[in-house]
């Protein structure tokens, strides 16, 4: 009975202690599901936060290209090296990995133990998260030293010269036999040392050796499979990021970063019309939230910055675990490409336009196809260099750009600036479209006109004598004008400059100056009020007017089509990746002169005399080939700046040349104008610039004859009205613009 | 085994009358060993493998290259854990008798090396560095001092009520092993000890009083340790309020919290832990395997794995109690205990309920002493609960006096309790006889 009591209390011991552990494991299931089930979302969170990161995939940026494809602006991919030290905490791991990492990247023993230096320090001051970067970019596909597309070198050329590179020193000698006498490279005679081991070229600075041996240190060489070479400076180079990403596997904590840099491969041909990129500021954040991060580059003139939005893409997302390599992602959104940008300008007439504007100090050069409103070549001088731009500008350079006083930042061809007699188109078809004036009256000048007890000069001071239109346009005769203008009156001739576009945008899509067309209104607003004799400066392009040479290439166009007012347009059409038209952007007419194909014809007639008389204004710009019709344009533009020495201010003092110009006069297919600020005489100075820009395009191939195409019915009409009393020329008869 | 085989007639249940329905009913109760707790042990055998490898993968894989390492050399622990396991089924119990003096004196041995000798890991220092593999001399210990007790407790049956020999005996190896686990410092293993101790006095029908005398002196003991130390009071600290202490002591609680958090129901799938894949839960494979678990299999896991745990101790405490032995029921019941208080303790630490111990989760983690000597316990409870069986045959058998089974040599009674059929065998002889 004892042991059976015994034996009772024991099992309700051995009860007991089971009950408390089944309370110890329900409170347990409770405390689980109070973490998991419970409060799971937000530990979830929690565990999401701390143990991922999101990193910004940037967007390659749209490249720019002209209307054949040459590129303006492209991007070049970056790569940078970055080390993980958390990652190579144990010594057992570090050593393989750096030992492998400058096998591949060619370390020297120097730049190799300043690495694990760094790695130490980084481990030892607990920044073991913090990333390493290599202080050089990895090479890849473009030359580091010029940027250049490297090509892989032909079996034929690696086995001419094995490299061989110095682990102590760094440098990379190539092996030669110790009977070779002269450079493989160029030729020249080597020199060789005294023992006869190694040998320098005088020319291209290369060091042979004939035995493994660094002749500057003793170092046991070691050979390098550089089977790239830039093709400019003949430098050879491994393809480093391919050989790290293929080992990525066994080089733990190593990680490349890619990014994208912004190149002009031509800088100076079209600086401002392209613009360049920038550091991004807080009010660009601002403006578009979550578009920008911190470091990034925006577009900041030409088309850089009008585009942006088309070119910048969208960037895309990746989240990652949080630890030393970076393979598993969590949420992954691709980056969107910018779209690429074709321009409507042509890159080698561009190019020409650069060389006839050479020799000039600052101005501008026009292109304009006057049959749709594109613009074939844009350059304004000086320029700038928009790679240095884009890569962040150095302080020097800064300060040249802000102290030249030819303003190298500012795109002169969109700068409203005096016309001068260029605007005497305007003049022209206002009087004749108001009845004011036929063809065929003459005025005398006598050199001057006497207004409200003031004498208005002439440019020609002994005077043109009687001249109707034709031959007023022809030697630009400002008391003709003069005499025109005070018929017309301020407020006409405003509304007629209006209808040419003055005044106005022209559609282009990159920032400009609308310039001024001055009204009575306008006049009033100022401190000397409205007088009748400025009505007579704004006859001849001068007083209070302003137009950008754009426009003034707008208004030509619209006389050489037959009146026509075309948008100038720079963009052709936006492309993806692969080269497809997403958008494609066609000519837009945004008005009709108010003008009868006589009336336009007479202005046309003027023009052509301009350039073909031999007493024409123009006639420095005449041409063999085609025919040219233009008119030239001296501006008084008198300038004084504080602080300019004798050099500059002689230079202010001088007018402003203008030409315009189309061409083939029967067949218009481009205008040009040419500004020179305060380049003097529009037909000595602007006139044949010009005339080369004319030149290069009929070089170029760029100027298509039109043979007789008897469809084109809308044309026909035109060209019987335009042509009528025109002079002619092989192609009259094919017909007028389109 | 099979040496044995022609000795027994095999012919014999056939010549013989069938057995009566009860007998039979009777016989299909006795098993060879307890089927339930070894397939429990088994399945977290296996778990553990597998989280293990999760759980180190891509840390190895970083560090060294090799992503299976820590798996093999788990894989090897198993191994011999499981030869152990085997080892101790067919180990007679009984057997371990002789052997609780010397494995307690082995065991305070070890302790003193590893204070004398040991190498540090972390903030303590707790292994006994031997030519290809570390010695935890406190897993050892825990299951001496299980097998002490034990003995000692069934030596003095009921004068277990009187005070000085129910308490000063095992007062003072618990003190000195205590003291000597202090010194690693090994807090976690001390309140095991502590545990184990007033639970199986308890057990063995202890006043209450006096146990209740022993906890607050005890607790104020406990309280002493944990403040005379600062690593421990910030731990306790830590527990209290863990986030608070997110970046330092609560570091592990925290982010073991937010790992079993994020598993849900379902878990992140085998090998997506984040939190483990990152390295930011440290010693997922070892103390915090558990989080490892619930991250990468949810709920569901964590049901699984305590349903396993639940089924050992359910097993074990069935053991206990069935055995009629006094040392083989406490050392059931102490073996069974200790596992469970490991598990718990473990358990608590991972859901941040008690501060930080350095404990394993038995069969799970990663740790070889801890794997061996849990496979010994088992082996030990299965060879215990092998015991029932010859206990029930042993009802059936006839009297002592009776002469029918030739009295056999030492040594083929020890060869018949190595065999499972031999076991059944000697049985249906005897039996044969009864129904004669």
């Amino acid at each position: 009975m004892i042991a059976d009591t015994e034996d009772m209390r024991i099992r309700r011991r051995f009860a007991i202690v089971v009950v408390m552990f089944t309370v110890l494991f329900v409170v347990l299931m409770g405390r689980f599901f109070w973490i998991q089930i419970v409060r799971g979302d937000e530990y979830r969170e929690r565990a999401r936060v701390s143990f991922t990161t999101t990193e910004r995939l940037p967007a390659r940026r749209g490249k720019i290209l002209d209307q054949n494809g040459e590129v303006l602006a492209k991007n070049v991919a970056a790569f940078h090296l970055k080390i993980l030290p958390h990652a190579l905490r144990d010594p057992a791991v570090r050593a393989p990995v750096m030992n492998r990492l400058a096998a591949i990247l060619t370390l020297t023993h120097a730049e190799k133990d300043q690495l694990e230096h760094e790695i130490e320090d980084h481990l030892e001051n607990k920044q073991g998260w913090i990333e390493i970067e290599l202080g050089r970019p990895l090479v890849s596909t473009t030359c580091p030293y010029d940027g250049n597309d490297l090509a892989l070198v032909t079996p034929e050329t690696a086995a001419a010269n094995a490299l061989l590179q110095c682990p102590v020193c760094g440098i990379v000698h190539e092996a030669v036999t110790g009977d070779a006498e002269r450079c493989p490279h160029d030729g020249a005679r080597l020199t060789w040392d005294a023992d006869k081991h190694s040998a320098t070229c005088p020319k291209c600075k290369r060091s042979y050796v004939t035995a493994p041996v660094c002749p500057n240190d003793g170092g046991l060489l070691q050979a390098l499979d550089h089977n790239l070479q830039c093709p400019e400076c003949k430098r050879r180079f491994t393809d480093e990021v391919a050989v790290l990403k293929s080992s990525l596997s066994e080089l733990p904590g190593v990680h490349i970063e890619t990014e994208f840099v912004r190149t002009y491969p031509q800088p100076f041909i079209a600086s401002h019309l392209l613009g360049y990129m920038n550091l991004v500021t807080a009010e660009d954040r601002a403006a578009s939230p979550g578009v920008y991060p911190l470091d990034a580059r925006v577009g900041r003139a030409g088309v850089e910055a009008a585009l942006e939005s088309v070119l910048r893409g969208r960037a895309g997302e990746a989240e990652y675990f949080k630890g030393a390599d970076k393979s598993l992602v969590r949420g992954f959104r691709p980056a969107e490409s910018g779209l690429d940008v074709r321009l409507t300008i042509d890159a080698k007439l561009q190019r020409e336009v650069r060389q006839a504007m050479r020799y000039q100090r600052s101005g501008a050069a026009v292109a304009l196809d006057p049959r749709t409103g594109a613009v074939l070549a844009l350059y304004s001088t000086p320029g700038y260099d928009p790679n240095v731009w884009s890569q962040g500008i150095p302080k020097d350079v800064w300060e040249e750009t802000a102290a030249n006083p030819y303003h190298p930042m500012m795109n002169k061809a969109l700068t409203a600036f005096a016309p001068g007699s260029v605007y005497k188109i305007v003049t022209s078809l206002a009087g004749l479209d108001l009845g004011l004036v036929t063809p065929e009256d003459t005025m005398h000048c006598p050199g001057y006109y006497e207004f409200a007890g003031r004498r208005f000069r002439c440019h020609a001071r002994s005077g043109h004598g009687y001249v109707n239109m034709e031959e007023a346009i022809k030697g630009s005769c400002d008391v003709y004008f003069y005499k025109l203008g005070e018929k017309i009156g301020m407020d006409r001739l405003a509304h007629y400059g209006e209808m040419f576009g003055f005044g106005e945008a022209t559609g282009i899509e990159i920032g400009e100056r609308t310039g001024r067309v001055p009204t009575k209104a306008f006049h009033e607003t100022t401190p000397l009020g409205f007088q009748p004799g400025l009505t007579l400066s704004t006859a001849i392009g001068q007083g209070a007017l302003t137009a950008s040479p754009l426009q003034v290439a707008r208004a030509f166009a619209a006389v050489a089509n037959g009146g026509h007012l075309m948008q100038a347009r720079l963009v052709d059409a936006y492309l993806n990746e692969n080269g497809q038209v997403v958008q494609r952007f066609l000519p837009v007419e945004e008005a009709r002169l108010a003008a009868t194909p006589e009336e336009l014809a007479t202005i046309r007639e003027g023009l052509v005399r301009v350039v073909n008389d031999s007493n024409g204004t123009g006639k420095e710009a005449r041409l063999d080939t085609v025919v040219v019709a233009g008119k030239t344009g001296t501006a008084e533009a008198a300038q004084s700046r504080p602080g300019a020495d004798e050099e500059l201010r002689r230079w202010l003092k001088d007018d402003h040349a203008w030409f315009a110009a189309y061409a083939p006069a029967d067949d218009p297919q481009i205008v040009v104008v040419v500004f020179l600020e305060h380049g003097r005489g529009g037909g000595h100075n602007a006139a044949p610039v010009a005339k080369v820009i004319l030149e290069a395009w009929l070089r170029l191939g760029l100027y298509h004859p039109r043979p007789i195409a008897p469809g084109d019915l809308e044309d026909d009409e035109h060209a019987g009205h335009d042509h009528g009393g025109d002079l002619d020329h092989e192609h009259a008869s094919a017909g007028g613009p389109p | 085994m099979t040496a044995l085989t022609p000795t027994a007639p095999t012919t014999a249940p056939r010549e013989h009358e069938p057995l009566s329905r009860e007998l039979r009913r009777e016989l299909k109760k006795v098993q060879p060993w307890d089927f339930p707790l070894l397939a429990a042990v088994v399945l977290l055998l296996g778990l553990g493998a597998v989280m293990v490898y999760s759980a180190t993968i891509n840390e190895m894989t970083q560090l060294t290259g090799d992503g299976m390492g820590k798996l093999k050399t788990h894989l090897l622990h198993m191994s011999v854990g499981i030869g152990l396991l085997v080892f101790f089924t067919f180990f007679r119990y009984e057997r371990l008798k002789p052997l609780v003096y010397p494995a307690l004196v082995a065991t305070v041995g070890l302790l003193v090396l590893v204070i004398v000798a040991g190498f540090e890991a972390g903030n303590a220092r707790r292994w006994i560095a031997l030519p290809g593999f570390n010695v935890q001399p406190v897993e050892v210990a825990k299951v001496s001092f299980v097998l002490f007790l034990s003995y000692s407790l069934a030596k003095k049956g009921g004068r277990i009520r009187q005070f000085t020999v129910a308490f000063i005996p095992h007062f003072m190896v618990a003190a000195l092993l205590i003291f000597l686990c202090l010194f690693q410092p090994d807090f976690g293993t001390s309140v095991i000890l502590v545990i184990l101790m007033f639970t199986m006095l308890f057990v063995a029908g202890t006043r209450l009083s006096y146990l209740t005398l022993f906890f607050f002196v005890g607790s104020f003991l406990a309280f002493q340790a944990i403040a005379s130390n600062d690593m421990r009071l910030g731990r306790v600290m830590a527990s209290i309020d863990p986030w608070a202490h997110r970046m330092g002591r609560g570091f592990q609680m925290v982010n073991s919290q937010i790992a079993i958090g994020s598993g849900g129901v379902f878990g992140q799938g085998l090998g997506y832990g984040g939190q483990t894949i990152t390295g930011f839960l440290p010693e997922g494979e070892t103390d915090f395997i558990l989080s490892v678990t619930a991250e990468q299999l949810g709920a569901l896991g964590l049901v699984f794995v305590s349903f396993l745990f639940s089924m050992i101790l359910v097993r074990g405490m069935k053991i206990a109690r069935a055995t009629e032995d006094a040392f083989g029921r406490y050392l059931a019941f102490g073996l069974t205990l200790l596992l469970t208080l490991q598990v718990a303790i473990n358990m608590l630490v991972a859901v941040a309920l008690i501060p930080t111990k350095g404990l394993t989760l038995p069969f799970v983690s990663y740790g070889g002493s801890s794997m061996l000597m849990t496979c010994a316990t088992v082996g030990i409870l299965l060879n215990i609960s092998r015991s029932h069986g010859l206990k029930t045959v042993r009802q059936y058998a006839p009297e002592p006096e009776k002469p029918a089974p030739a009295p056999k040599t030492r040594r083929q009674q020890q060869q018949s309790r190595f065999s499972l059929k031999s076991s059944k065998r000697p049985k249906a002889q005897t039996l044969d006889e009864v129904l004669r």
